[in-house]
């Protein structure tokens, strides 16, 4: 998967003011990682999500990604805007195609190849 | 609006010790079966299978209650929102304009085919959106489309489950009047598994489509109404070009003149050859070829009953209203006074304008409003162009059904291409559920023509099966002799 000058798909500022950039050449040469993470509160199945979201950007994506983290109860219009019904949901932003990852993200091999992370990245 | 109604004993309708709030749904026809509407802040449950009307009925839900000033939110599993306007449109609903005036909110819960599933999840999304919406609309009003495509994403059915149960404890803190539909199976039996959720609604419809033939017939039917009495039978109903119109069969039934009465057809030779007249509330087929005076006699009943005060529905298939008095004018019959006071009415619809089950729809619906005391149908031959034969087989058989459970006198002209083609239409088919078949024709004698009618058949009067001459005259038809 070629990142280089292409273009992210949501490049710009999202309607929750959070800053988003395009997938590019990022330090450490593999492509940067823009990724929402869409949660409720302190349930459960949200806590593991980011517990093991934090664990996949450690190992794989350190210093080239970018997390934001919604909490729909407190913030429902960037759940809208996304269309997320469902918690925990991960989306990929950057780089396209965007992905969606439903779920705790317990199962980590899905997760990495979900996000392109295996077979020595996108 | 909760009407109260007493049956003919007189008897109140029992009614627990509080009364349950209902919400009219405005859905024509709907709110009488269910005795005023749906519970206010309680789950409705619309079963139906695929096109059976689910979806447009709880749109319709929707629709009426925000041009009434209560906001609605739409949650829309299996249609993007852009078609669901879309398909509003085709029933003359601008729904775009409600959602702009803070009315509706269209919610497009299309789930994504690609995502991937990796542990467990729940619907507080869903939640923290319809919580923000409400809020924003003040809603009163959600409908869940097709809400067995959202749990379709739970692998595990007690997860499933689990999450309609946290879903319907929401909706009913919130108070909101909710309607979820969902898909049934082709046996038109809930999915398995979905079971459970007959037990957490408080009602539950179930629409069907049912294809008999070349008819089809959609049916609505309460199955459950926790806390109200309702209407249980299965009501037809059509999706018609502005929404869903109920049939509320029942109360067809209702006759309001004793039946065995002996009326005259207008002519009192036929009277005579009839043995007297007819019983009201017969059933008489007009077979006869092009220009053999069927209008004019179905007229001259029609002049008769109007005479008597009673009401005339006059299907016509052919000609308009005011042809079909102009024409009746030269035999004598005066049809205006009649057609001015109100007390016949006609319904005129060329066949190939509809499909049979909304032609039969119609005229039911008239039928229903109006409660004539005679329909006349002119003419049935006609209705071959709904269709085929087939279609227009059942669409008279229904209507002279119903017509005989209502007591109501029917005269139904046939168009034959030959007078040996009586048997044409099925007349052969047809005459087991007439009373009395009076074929029209002509005869030579000599260089002469004549004018001839035959009582074929009747059933309860004594009747003649000789060939009669008859004339039309300028003062009507008249019998002139055997």
């Amino acid at each position: 998967m070629q990142g280089g000058n292409a273009q992210g798909s949501e490049g710009g500022v999202d309607a929750a003011g959070y800053e988003t950039r395009p997938g590019g050449e990022g330090p450490a040469g593999g492509q940067r990682y823009v990724l929402w993470l869409f949660v409720a509160d302190e349930e459960p199945n949200s806590v593991q999500a980011q517990a093991n979201l934090a664990q996949v950007c450690q190992k794989y994506l350190e210093g080239r990604y970018e997390l934001v983290v919604h909490d729909v109860l407190q913030d429902f219009q960037s759940a809208l805007h996304q269309r997320v019904l469902v918690t925990p949901t991960l989306i990929r932003v950057a780089p396209p195609p965007r992905v969606t990852i439903l779920g705790n993200l317990s199962e980590t091999d899905r997760v990495l190849a979900a996000l392109r992370l295996t077979g020595g990245g996108a | 609006m909760t009407q109260l109604r007493r049956t003919q004993d007189d008897e109140p309708v029992a009614s627990p010790a509080v009364a349950l709030p209902k919400v009219p749904t405005g859905i024509d026809g709907l709110d009488r079966v269910l005795k005023g509407g749906l519970p206010v802040g309680r789950t409705t449950l619309v079963w139906g299978g695929p096109g059976c009307g689910k979806s447009i009925l709880g749109l319709e839900f929707l629709y009426h209650g925000a041009r009434r000033g209560e906001a609605g939110i739409l949650v829309a599993f299996e249609e993007p929102a852009a078609a669901v306007r879309q398909n509003a449109l085709t029933l003359g609903w601008d729904l775009a304009a409600l959602e702009q005036a803070g009315k509706l909110f269209v919610l497009d819960g299309t789930p994504d085919p690609a995502a991937v599933l990796t542990g467990d999840f729940n619907l507080k999304g869903l939640l923290a959106i319809l919580g923000g919406q409400v809020q924003a609309l003040q809603a009163r009003r959600v409908v869940l489309d097709a809400s067995d495509m959202l749990t379709g994403i739970f692998s595990d059915p007690r997860q499933e489950r689990a999450q309609f149960y946290m879903l319907h404890r929401w909706l009913l803190e919130q108070r909101l009047t909710t309607i979820l539909t969902l898909k049934a199976s082709q046996a038109q039996e809930p999915l398995p598994g979905y079971a459970f959720l007959d037990f957490m609604a408080d009602c539950v419809l179930r629409l069907d489509q049912r294809n008999t033939r070349q008819l089809s017939t959609r049916r609505l039917q309460v199955i459950k109404y926790r806390g109200s009495s309702f209407e249980s039978n299965e009501y037809p109903f059509i999706i018609a070009e502005d929404g869903i119109h109920l049939l509320p069969i029942s109360s067809l039934a209702l006759v309001p003149d004793p039946l065995g009465e002996v009326v005259s057809t207008g002519m009192p030779m036929l009277d005579t050859i009839l043995g007297g007249g007819y019983w009201r509330g017969s059933c008489f087929l007009i077979p006869g070829v092009s220009g053999s005076g069927k209008t004019t006699l179905a007229s001259t009943f029609v002049q008769a009953a109007c005479a008597r005060g009673e009401k005339v529905l006059f299907l016509a298939f052919e000609e308009s209203p005011q042809a079909i008095i102009a024409n009746m004018l030269s035999p004598g019959i005066d049809l205006r006074p009649a057609y001015a006071d109100g007390s016949l009415r006609f319904l005129t619809a060329p066949p190939e304008a509809m499909g049979t089950e909304e032609h039969l729809f119609r005229a039911l619906r008239t039928i229903h409003a109006f409660r004539p005391q005679m329909v006349v149908v002119d003419a049935l031959s006609a209705s071959l162009r709904m269709g085929d034969e087939q279609a227009a087989y059942e669409y008279a058989v229904r209507l002279l059904n119903i017509c005989k459970a209502g007591g109501i006198t029917c005269v139904v002209t046939s168009q034959l291409a030959r007078e040996a083609d009586e048997y044409a239409l099925g007349t052969a088919r047809l005459s087991s559920l007439v009373d009395a078949l009076i074929l029209l024709g002509f005869s030579e004698r000599g260089r002469t023509l004549y004018r001839t009618l035959l009582v074929q058949k009747a059933r309860g009067v004594a009747h003649s099966h000789q060939y009669h001459e008859f004339q039309i005259t300028s003062r009507g038809l008249s019998i002139t002799g055997a």
